[in-house]
């Protein structure tokens, strides 16, 4: 992994990490300079992959722990998730189909189908028994207030 | 970034559930049950409201739910409101927009 990573957090793979990784990726993105709205979209889409590997990666093993990275990019920001549970790509899952009615609507895919639509850029790669995903977020900067 | 938790006012017409705080996956989980119970509480010809004005956050965790309330109570039966707009692009993201009654519009 490269050292420019800004922000850089191991957080325990269970739902009571959760919230202090978002208040602590929020306090990164909001002092980065990061819109409201981005910072809504990157923070989402972390919640979904976080919630991912606590449901389906670590399945109950106990001490279970993954990494969570933010950096500025040229044009918005990254986030990359390591995790080292069973190989799993969810950039190959296929998209839930459109339902027709209340009644086929998918309970399971939603959180791989917002993280699809709020990234820019999602990206998977199996490394040294870690599944990496690498996300990018096209952002626009706040505008700085006005001198004087 | 507290423990969201949920309020809730019935009439003989509604049975209005108003949220406040965070509704990510971990506070989704915190939620459920009494959630789901309070669900089971909709008599018969009563609609079911979720409030989402103090809510400026839901994951697919929430959209599950509404989905599950939903199919309870009959779609014509239950309604979203007074959503940010955060709030809204989410749901209209996941394309639940064109299922749900959002803010008095039906479902297309």
């Amino acid at each position: 992994m490269s050292a420019e990573w800004g922000g850089r957090w191991h957080v325990p793979a269970d739902h009571s990490g959760l919230a202090a990784l978002q208040a602590q990726a929020n306090t990164w993105l909001t002092q980065s300079g990061v819109g409201a709205h981005a910072t809504h979209r990157i923070l989402l889409a972390l919640d979904e992959l976080a919630a991912n590997i606590i449901e389906h990666a670590v399945q109950g093993r106990d001490g279970h722990a993954f990494e969570v990275c933010l950096q500025q990019a040229s044009d918005g920001v990254e986030l990359l998730v390591i995790d080292n549970g069973p190989a799993f790509d969810p950039t190959a899952q296929p998209a839930p189909t459109s339902a027709q009615s209340l009644g086929g609507l998918p309970i399971g895919g939603l959180g791989l189908l917002l993280v699809r639509r709020l990234a820019d850029a999602f990206e998977y790669r199996r490394v040294d028994q870690s599944n990496r995903l690498r996300l990018r977020f096209r952002t626009q900067p706040v505008a700085a207030p006005p001198a004087g | 970034m507290s423990s969201p938790r949920f309020e809730v006012e019935s009439s003989p017409q509604v049975l209005s559930v108003a949220f406040h705080g965070r509704l990510d996956s971990a506070g989704c989980a915190a939620l459920n049950d009494a959630l789901l119970a309070q669900i089971e509480q909709v008599e018969p010809g009563q609609h079911l409201r979720f409030d989402l004005a103090h809510s400026d956050f839901v994951a697919s965790a929430f959209l599950r739910l509404c989905i599950l309330a939903a199919r309870r109570v009959g779609g014509e039966r239950f309604e979203l409101a007074h959503l940010t707009p955060l709030v809204r692009e989410v749901f209209v993201m996941a394309g639940l927009d064109r299922h749900l009654r959002i803010d008095g519009v039906a479902a297309s």
